[in-house]
């Protein structure tokens, strides 16, 4: 070899080592970093591999509740082992039941913090510090999470045999199979550029801690609570999914709007931050300093109002404290942080009834009951239809499965609509986990004996959460093929005499304001609202189809005459009463498609014993159906759009599909909404904005009653979760009339999710007596018996 | 000596072009997989491939990040892991009722009720930023295609990851499955979950006088 071709070998090759090392070093102004004379001054004491850490949140480490943003938290510190590795990486695989996340500064950072003298030492005041303290944090709740998901195995298996009916997949202790398929590796950035915020972007997959406009010294990131908390949602996007591994259609917990699901899951964070520290409040330094945000989860916080103890007759209760702020009690709140608080104290007062009753270590007990919440949120969160490992589909959230299933996506639709996760429904799942392990005798795994189904349910009609009957051990399995009870298969029932709190109200007294000066529906056709409201929905993900190429970008057919017209996106705020003497929760109003035409789209006029909807009448085009059987295969015959159309004739006046009025109109197909569906030709209810919510009502009251200001009178403005949108044709006559056909239940609704024999005063009564107290299967959910029904009836105005 | 010397120069030179790469402005780079477009008027939406400065904005994790890098990049455009036995076709993920019979097979018939349509990124952005105001972007990154069996025919689909940034700086992400034809969104999944303290209601505002004419019962 020429010596000068040597040079350029060795310069090559010396330039390239160069360069593949160098990747392993982080950017300028990223990871390697001289730091200023704090992060100096820290250093000192800590030895290999350990750094310094606020231990809790500096309120709790200084012990004044009115600690200054001034203060110097360096005098807080202690030392800490952080990790032996270069960067701060958690675990290198990502493989199986381990994890692996890292921390950067921020959004900025292309990669994590780097150590260049094995020491994670700095002061309080720099990025570096975040970073470090969020390590550490994030690192420990991970721990104790997987640590928890592998001890939850071996309670729910002995080697290959499942101890009970459990949702935890075989697969993924034995083959320690890829828990995080198609995970994207978890980073958390410390020193998020985002004001009074910290979040969980499950998209991405990403952690982001913010800082506070008025206190710019403070970090959302030096508050351990609040990186608990968000690794939470986090963790709850593992459990609700481990029984789907698949890349695609991930289920989450509620919408970016108000409704119970999203309550549970603000309350669930909560109670990890109690799982890793034990400490039953929420956020001190980081929201309940200065915000005034910050949450307990025990009634013997001082923060509570007085009337609330942890004496049976004065906790938390569903649904009096729905709209409960300890900050500010006297104003109703409707927000799902804090309706999130009842299931969060459930679950403290849980661990310490398990150490009583149990004789359970603390750390104990808070295992179980995580252990309890990930059988419950996996079984919930199946949208393969199963829930249970062994299974076959169609047990929960319908199934993709069923032999004609129109749409694969049903599972989705059953999970976050038709019978969503809410207070009762979580609840009950959640106490059949209790009963199957702690109370199961063939375990024995609470001091040598059982936790007691009265204990169970005592101390769950204490929150107000003895909302169902039974446990639904079998949920749709509970019926042979021919839809008859199935014998071998009967639920548990809830023993009636625990009820002592909990209060389930008829469906027939959620009725529209009665008060002869009060409106029953508003239309919002404002055009700046309804683009605003649009994009929101839009932007955060929750529209799962397009508007009509014939509704224009502008919304130029709104005309902000408060009717509706050809043309118009518009808004339905539907003004709802509670006409009995106790509070209702859980408002939903659906206007989803579902099973209330026969199969040539004609309306169906339900029986006395479906429904007493009593609409319409045969002379005006009603005509009687035949419901599936609870455990029925259902077909796209089975789903019809929430309107009809009034067709005038020479001969009548009568109620017809939307594609039987196109059709009469002789209206091509092509000037129809979407141009491939014309049962929805006219009008059609936007797909994510098809259900709205109230939090709770007041004995007697409306919303608007039940949220005002005590001083004002006056209820905030409604958001968009409280309101259903729709579309509307600009090809539809005006005179129409249409009659859009809702069903509204509430969470705790005696007759909205089990059957009761017939009697004079039941109205949804079951025609066989052996399923008396029995949930409505999925398939039931789709027609009419488990809901009020309401009609819109509509004029279209040009 | 000389041999000393000329182990010296190169290692300068080699630090030197490491350095200068490092120092490179990252922002200029384009990243591939994401694109970006952008309502510049009512009329008028933009499309690029994004750069480094938009994935950044948006808060997304840069592609050189350590962990990530070597996961995403092992499985190239697709991140699917290989030891999951997925079943795929034409190159494309199957999912929905596909049990019942072998389509990974494909001399088994699959009648395919949409079409692949090589502009259904540009109408999905479109689409997406229909509404919205002026200088809001949406960045679309594709994770990998599929087809749906449903009633035993295909639909084509597109996994995206779709960003929205607003113009006050404000940003949410959510996963979609996007018909590969229309450009539509079928399905979301994976939104932001915030821990807003100041977080505002809409505050709808209701008629004063109610002239809806609607009846209800």
């Amino acid at each position: 070899m020429k010596k000068e071709t040597l040079t350029t070998f060795t310069l090559s090759t010396l330039a390239l080592a160069s360069l593949v090392l160098s990747s392993c070093v982080p950017n300028a102004g990223s990871g390697l970093r001289s730091r200023d004379s704090a992060s100096a001054v820290t250093s000192t004491n800590v030895g290999l591999y350990q750094g310094k850490i606020l231990a809790d949140n500096p309120i709790i480490l200084s012990k004044n509740s009115e600690l200054s943003d001034s203060f110097d938290l360096n005098k807080l510190l202690s030392v800490a082992d952080i990790t032996s590795n270069t960067f701060l990486t958690g675990n290198s695989s990502c493989n199986g039941l381990t994890y692996c996340f890292e921390v950067r500064e921020n959004k900025d950072s292309p990669s994590a913090l780097q150590t260049t003298n094995g020491k994670w030492a700095y002061g309080v005041s720099t990025p570096e510090f975040l970073q470090v303290n969020t390590y550490y944090h994030l690192n420990r709740v991970m721990d104790n999470f997987f640590n928890n998901l592998v001890s939850g195995y071996d309670l729910a298996y002995t080697g290959s045999t499942a101890n009970y009916k459990t949702a935890l997949p075989l697969t993924y202790r034995n083959g320690l199979d890829q828990f995080y398929a198609l995970q994207n590796p978890l980073i958390a950035y410390a020193d998020c550029d985002v004001a009074d915020n910290a979040y969980f972007d499950r998209a991405l997959m990403t952690l982001c801690f913010g800082y506070f406009t008025e206190h710019p010294a403070m970090k959302w990131a030096q508050d351990s609570t609040v990186v608990y908390h968000e690794a939470g949602h986090f963790f709850q996007r593992l459990q609700l999914n481990i029984r789907n591994p698949l890349a695609y259609s991930k289920a989450e917990m509620g919408n970016i709007f108000y409704d119970e699901a999203g309550a549970i899951g603000e309350g669930l964070s909560d109670f990890y931050s109690y799982f890793v520290n034990g400490r039953a409040h929420f956020a001190e330094w980081a929201a309940g300093r200065y915000l005034a945000a910050s949450r307990p989860m025990t009634e013997d916080d001082p923060l509570h109002i007085s009337a609330v103890s942890s004496d049976p007759d004065q906790r938390l209760a569903y649904p009096t404290y729905l709209n409960y702020n300890p900050n500010f009690s006297s104003l109703p709140n409707e927000d799902i942080h804090t309706a999130g608080m009842i299931i969060s104290h459930y679950l403290v007062a849980l661990t310490e009834d398990l150490q009583d009753k149990c004789s359970m270590s603390k750390t104990g007990a808070a295992n179980t009951v995580m252990y309890l919440l990930t059988e419950t949120l996996a079984e919930h969160g199946d949208l393969s239809g199963k829930g249970i490992e062994g299974e076959t589909d169609g047990r929960i959230n319908l199934s993709s499965a069923y032999p004609t299933d129109p749409d694969s996506t049903l599972s989705r639709d059953w999970f976050s609509l038709v019978n969503p996760i809410n207070y009762r429904t979580f609840m009950q799942t959640f106490a059949k986990n209790l009963l199957k392990t702690l109370g199961n005798s063939s375990l024995n795994r609470c001091a040598g004996s059982i936790y007691t189904r009265d204990q169970i349910e005592t101390l769950i009609d204490d929150y107000g959460l003895l909302l169902f009957r039974t446990y639904n051990e079998n949920r749709n399995h509970s019926y042979t093929g021919a839809g008859v009870v199935d014998s071998s298969k009967t639920p548990t029932a809830v023993n009636s005499n625990n009820r002592k709190k909990s209060v389930l109200i008829s469906k027939d007294l959620l009725i529209f304001d009665p008060s002869s000066t009060a409106s029953s529906a508003y239309v919002i056709d404002n055009r700046t609202t309804m683009l605003s409201g649009i994009t929101s929905l839009q932007s955060a993900g929750l529209m799962t189809n397009s508007l009509s190429a014939q509704t224009p970008s502008d919304l130029g057919f709104n005309n902000n005459n408060g009717k509706i017209s050809p043309g118009e996106v518009v808004a339905i705020a539907l003004n709802l009463y509670n006409n009995s003497n106790s509070t209702m929760g859980g408002i939903q109003i659906l206007a989803n498609d579902w099973n209330h035409a026969d199969a040539l789209g004609k309306p169906c006029k339900f029986s006395t014993s479906e429904s007493k909807d009593n609409w319409p009448q045969t002379a005006e085009g009603g005509t009687p159906c035949t419901l599936p059987s609870p455990n029925a295969a259902l077909t796209s015959d089975n789903f019809a759009p929430v309107c009809f159309m009034q067709l005038n004739e020479p001969s009548s006046t009568r109620w017809v599909s939307q594609s039987e009025f196109k059709t009469k109109l002789a209206l091509d197909s092509s000037m129809c909404l979407n141009k491939n569906n014309p049962k929805d030709c006219f009008i059609r209810a936007i797909k994510g904005a098809d259900q709205a919510h109230y939090s709770k009502l007041n004995p007697k009251s409306t919303w608007g009653q039940t949220m005002a200001d005590p001083e004002t009178g006056k209820a905030p403005g409604l958001d968009w979760g409280n309101v259903l949108m729709f579309e509307v044709s600009k090809h539809i006559p005006p005179g129409t009339v249409i009659d859009c056909r809702l069903r509204v239940r509430f969470t705790n609704c005696d007759d909205c999710y089990h059957k009761q024999k017939a009697d004079n005063t039941k109205t949804n009564y079951t025609s066989d007596p052996s399923a008396d107290g029995y949930d409505f299967t999925d398939v039931e959910m789709n027609g009419p018996r488990p809901y009020k029904i309401l009609h819109l009836q509509i004029p279209i105005v040009d | 000596m000389k041999k000393f010397w000329l182990f010296i120069f190169s290692s300068l030179i080699a630090t030197g072009i490491a350095y200068y790469s490092k120092k490179a402005p990252s922002s200029l780079a384009t990243k591939p997989g994401w694109n970006t477009f952008e309502k510049k008027s009512a009329n008028h939406i933009s499309a690029h491939p994004s750069t480094g400065k938009e994935l950044e904005k948006a808060r997304i994790p840069s592609p050189k990040r350590s962990i990530a890098q070597e996961k995403s990049e092992s499985f190239g455009k697709a991140v699917l892991p290989k030891d999951r036995a997925y079943q795929i076709r034409e190159n494309r993920l199957l999912i929905g009722d596909i049990d019942r019979t072998d389509y990974q097979n494909e001399n088994n018939d699959l009648v395919m009720l949409n079409k692949i349509n090589p502009d259904w990124k540009n109408i999905l952005g479109n689409d997406l930023l229909r509404f919205q105001e002026e200088e809001t972007k949406v960045m679309i990154k594709e994770e990998f295609p599929v087809i749906k069996v449903q009633n035993g025919k295909g639909i084509y689909l597109e996994q995206v990851v779709v960003t929205y940034v607003f113009k006050n700086g404000n940003y949410s992400s959510f996963h979609a499955l996007v018909d590969s034809d229309t450009g539509f969104v079928t399905e979301t999944w994976d939104r932001t979950v915030h821990e807003k303290v100041k977080q505002k209601r809409a505050e709808i505002a209701l008629p004063e006088i109610n002239t809806s004419g609607i009846i209800t019962r």
